[in-house]
């Protein structure tokens, strides 16, 4: 039986879409089988992201509505045949589907794939509540903004009113500089407000930009430090003890003695 | 001096006001005499406004209230008990953006109360925890109300009819503070040992 994650924010903008690519290819990547969803109806993404765009031909509404089957609509992804995507419908908007139909298509899925990551959309209304009624367990993406840390903490709170016990958080483009100098919130400081369990930390990287516009998961960039940290996230999920980069550039006296020689 | 006699939602208080004669138990008796139906079954507190309520007092009391039919005492306070008759809750855990609790006595919660969040209170609001959301103590208009919290950085707090907004520059303590009505503004004060009140 297959395990449903339901990746959600509360925020737009805050890497839902590029944490669903990312952990879906690198568990793909494990030998995983794989089903990405794209649950943001209307301003569906993720088929660009992953740079399926072109494939698509039939779309989650037309599954639920019987104009195609679920082996139909799937696409499998060009690099990773472990992986497929459910792609969102465009032309229509989040009532087309309901809870109940997402439990349902969860269900089929999860007979034959190891892993069915939702890509949730932003906001708490319908789409939301479509995306998370399936989930075996929730991650929380957040940025180190007060404005996302507070959102992030009004979908923890929509988690536990609807009992989903497993919440992990992901706390996404932090830059060490800023936190360092105090500019930003730590790690430490937004697990103060949010108090669930981190899965990762991703440093802020503009090799995500580019993989994002080239519609390349960065897990297959072996030199792209958030790559890395998605990955170790994929780990996590498959149960191994990664050791958490927290992503601060607080030099101890042995780096800053090597710069110093360097540096003569 | 004086006995009044009030409904509330469950039961009935009889309040004790000073020194009771014999005009004041005639009146009572009157009363329920007048309000036969009001006071059948009725589940009866007697509050008296003293520390100490004299023996004789309580026994012409309890004689006139022995007149109605089937009634029972469910309780006696006095000054002294008061402090403690309040109802309160206990909320084990931490308040999110968007929930909120509201309750007619004091709220104790254990977590802590974030951003966004809001507790509203007729009594006290307790936190052990951090309260960095919206409180609001003494609801319906009770001034003696206090907000308590570990580490009190609200938004803004609210007691009685007083609001008052976090200064724009906060300064970084964690300290247990107690907000409270001074003057007709709320003030701040760190929590010193010796009760909150």
């Amino acid at each position: 039986m297959g395990k449903v994650i339901v990746i959600t924010s509360g925020k737009g903008g805050v890497g839902k879409t590029t944490a669903v690519a990312n952990i879906g290819t690198a568990l793909a990547s494990m030998e995983q089988k794989v089903v990405l969803i794209d649950a943001d109806i209307g301003l569906r993404n993720l088929d660009v992201v992953l740079g399926l765009e072109n494939r698509i031909v039939y779309d989650i509404v037309d599954v639920v509505e019987g104009r195609a089957k679920l082996k139909q609509a799937l696409i499998r992804d060009k690099r990773f045949p472990s992986l497929y995507l459910l792609p969102a419908a465009q032309t229509r908007d989040k009532e087309a589907v309901s809870p109940e139909d997402m439990v349902r298509l969860c269900n089929n899925l999860k007979e034959e794939f190891d892993f069915i990551i939702i890509d949730s959309p932003a906001g708490i209304e319908r789409g939301f509540k479509n995306a998370v009624t399936p989930a075996d367990m929730a991650i929380v993406v957040t940025t180190p903004e007060v404005s996302a840390v507070r959102d992030a903490d009004r979908v923890i709170g929509l988690l536990e009113a609807m009992e989903k016990s497993e919440s992990k958080l992901i706390i996404n483009r932090v830059r060490g500089k800023l936190v360092d100098r105090g500019d930003m919130l730590s790690v430490e400081d937004v697990l103060e407000i949010l108090s669930i369990d981190l899965i990762g930390v991703i440093p802020e990287d503009e090799h995500i930009i580019i993989s994002t516009n080239r519609g390349e998961p960065i897990v297959s960039n072996n030199s792209a430090p958030a790559g890395k940290s998605f990955t170790d996230i994929a780990r996590r999920i498959l149960g191994e003890d990664v050791p958490m980069n927290m992503y601060t550039e607080k030099e101890d006296l042995f780096t800053r003695f090597k710069r110093f020689l360097k540096w003569r | 001096m004086s006995i009044v006699i009030r409904g509330e939602k469950n039961y009935i208080t009889v309040k004790i006001d000073g020194e009771v004669d014999s005009e004041s138990i005639e009146g009572l008796k009157l009363q329920i005499e007048r309000n036969k139906a009001f006071f059948r079954d009725g589940k009866i507190l007697i509050k008296y406004a003293g520390k100490k309520i004299p023996c004789n007092v309580l026994g012409e009391i309890i004689n006139a209230l022995s007149e109605i039919e089937n009634a029972s005492i469910i309780g006696i306070l006095t000054e002294t008990t008061t402090q403690s008759e309040g109802n309160a809750i206990i909320v084990k855990r931490t308040l999110r953006s968007g929930q909120s609790i509201s309750y007619a006595g004091d709220v104790v919660i254990v977590g802590d109360v974030n951003a966004g969040a809001e507790v509203i209170a007729e009594g006290d609001i307790i936190v052990l925890g951090s309260l960095r959301g919206l409180a609001h103590a003494g609801a319906m208009g009770d001034r003696s109300a206090i907000i308590y919290a570990l580490d009190l950085s609200p938004v803004q707090i609210r007691i009685a009819d007083v609001i008052a907004r976090a200064p724009d520059h906060t300064q970084n303590k964690s300290v247990p503070e107690i907000a409270r009505i001074k003057d007709n503004n709320i003030i701040i004060e760190t929590f010193s040992h010796g009760g909150i009140r």
